[in-house]
């Protein structure tokens, strides 16, 4: 029900991506990829391994420009209809505006507070009161303020694994972006931490446009809006592709997407 | 005979080591044995003497001290820079590769090249005459290769997941050079920084034409035609003398305190070398 509600209110992408192929010296690593994706909600990108589900990832927020040895980008990426790419676009900024979390959490050697504020206070110009807002905004919307407001000035490696995933989270949200990328968020997290991920990406996509990548099918299938397949065709990564949930899970048409659910399967 | 080798070559390696270290402490003792007797309070605060080898040396520690700070203030900056576009700026492999062979070729340089260098450019060509400042702007190019490779190796040790956090949170690269690189990489800096220093304090072929005299001088009030008096120096020019049984104590006790001021850079080094190489290795 949930799937058929968000799906078609959206007409314009917050993102999208036209005839976008990315290719290293070596080899080709997407091709023509032709992408969508509405705002508000949970996109899920699901895919075998090296299919170029991160890759695609890093394409919107021009992270893939850091990549060494350097990548080529060929096609059109937009976010709210305005080029990613080109002369003139404040790659910085874009980056402010659409965040990006990551398989493993990575917190700086500082303390937790100075980890939440790391991106806000070189950002953003925000008086000292200004700042303690956002860091408590950004702690209670990664649902970490209630464990963490006792020892703010305490490094952040002492934190668990699922807390400093959140914490990274609360990073990300503290730039009030309009779009998180997460990429494979839960991989290196127990079950239990798991859990408060997910419920955590649920309530942030009343506000947020959230693309989640994933291996987890049930997890896909528990919190995307829509869902992209991302295989290996011709020996280059493509949207084979895209379709609300239920429509993917159930009745799949590519022959690629079929083969991946039913591997995924067997496996889980 | 894979069984020769493989029982002769570790005992070839600790003949090796301990040949090393034998020289080594043979140096060491020597110099403690008979440097140790002259040093006083007086020696090192005394200013030298109107006879060879008379008096303190309280101007040549002077004098090797502000060359040393001299070379750290014309070095530091430029091997900053050069680590920074070697590893954070150029991104080609081919370029990087270029810049790493230069800063080994550099290293390579003779000292008494630089020397001659300098000799050209300051003494001659700007008209300096002998100059402590000269002299601190040689050892500073000197040193920049070990302060350079030094600072290169830890920042590409420094995991990618720093930078691409920070630049995932709209840090631009500036940003990131001064939030995140230089604070998890200034003790691989420091510690090429004291090794570099510890080298300059000892060099005698740089200033040799271009900064420091044996006697008649004491602190520099400018720059042109205001030479210092320099530990290295001092002792190349007692040892030309050393059959004399007065210059020899002054030679010896000159090549104790030099030793001693290389060896303490050298020890403030190492605790940062081993953090350096422990953030390496743990990110």
């Amino acid at each position: 029900m949930a799937d058929i509600l968000r799906m078609p209110s959206a007409p314009r992408p917050i993102l999208s991506a036209r005839a976008v192929s990315v290719a290293s010296a070596e080899r080709a690593l997407l091709h023509d990829v032709d992408l969508d994706i509405p705002e508000a909600g949970v996109f899920g990108i699901i895919g075998p391994s090296g299919a170029g589900k991160s890759t695609l990832l890093k394409v919107f927020n021009r992270l893939l420009e850091l990549e060494t040895p350097p990548l080529e980008l060929a096609g059109d990426v937009r976010f709210r209809g305005r080029p990613v790419y080109g002369a003139g676009v404040d790659a910085d900024a874009l980056r402010s505006r659409v965040g990006m979390l990551f398989q493993q959490p990575v917190v700086f050697p500082a303390s937790i507070r100075r980890n939440v504020l790391f991106g806000v206070r070189h950002v953003e110009r925000l008086s000292r009161a200004g700042l303690e807002e956002r860091l408590v905004e950004a702690l209670e919307g990664a649902a970490l303020w209630d464990e963490v407001a006792d020892r703010l000035d305490r490094p952040a490696v002492e934190l668990s694994v699922g807390q400093q995933q959140r914490l990274c989270l609360a990073r990300t949200l503290a730039l009030r972006p309009e779009v998180v990328l997460m990429d494979e968020p839960t991989s290196a997290l127990d079950p239990r931490a798991t859990a408060a991920i997910e419920t955590l990406i649920r309530r942030l996509a009343d506000v947020h446009t959230i693309v989640l990548v994933t291996h987890d099918l049930d997890q896909a299938r528990r919190l995307a809006d829509q869902v992209a397949c991302v295989c290996r065709r011709d020996n280059v990564g493509q949207v084979i592709e895209t379709g609300c949930c239920t429509e993917l899970f159930d009745n799949p048409r590519c022959p690629e997407t079929m083969d991946y659910l039913d591997s995924r399967g067997t496996d889980q | 005979m894979r069984k020769w080798i493989d029982r002769g070559l570790p005992i070839a390696c600790a003949i090796c080591a301990v040949a090393c270290c034998a020289l080594l402490l043979g140096i060491v003792a020597t110099i403690l044995a008979r440097g140790l007797p002259v040093l006083s309070g007086e020696f090192l605060s005394a200013a030298d003497g109107e006879l060879l080898g008379s008096g303190g040396i309280r101007y040549q520690l002077f004098g090797t001290v502000l060359l040393v700070a001299t070379a750290l203030a014309v070095g530091a900056p430029l091997a900053l820079g050069w680590a920074l576009v070697q590893a954070v700026w150029v991104r080609s492999q081919r370029g990087r590769r270029l810049l790493r062979r230069t800063l080994y070729a550099v290293n390579a340089v003779p000292s008494i090249l630089f020397g001659i260098f300098g000799l050209i450019v300051f003494v001659k060509y700007l008209d300096w005459g002998k100059s402590w400042l000269a002299g601190g702007i040689l050892l500073g190019l000197m040193i920049v290769p070990t302060i350079a490779v030094a600072l290169v190796e830890r920042i590409e040790a420094l995991p990618a997941k720093y930078v691409r956090a920070a630049a995932g949170l709209g840090l631009s690269k500036g940003r990131i050079v001064t939030s995140v690189i230089l604070p998890q990489c200034w003790s691989g800096g420091a510690s090429g920084a004291l090794i570099g220093l510890a080298r300059a304090a000892g060099e005698t072929a740089p200033i040799l034409f271009t900064a420091a005299v044996f006697s008649g001088v004491t602190v520099p009030h400018g720059v042109v035609e205001s030479p210092v008096l320099a530990l290295p120096y001092h002792i190349f020019v007692l040892a030309q003398d050393s059959f004399d049984p007065e210059a020899g104590a002054h030679l010896w006790g000159s090549a104790f305190v030099l030793l001693a001021l290389v060896l303490a850079l050298s020890l403030l080094a190492l605790p940062l070398r081993l953090r350096a190489a422990e953030e390496a290795q743990h990110g």
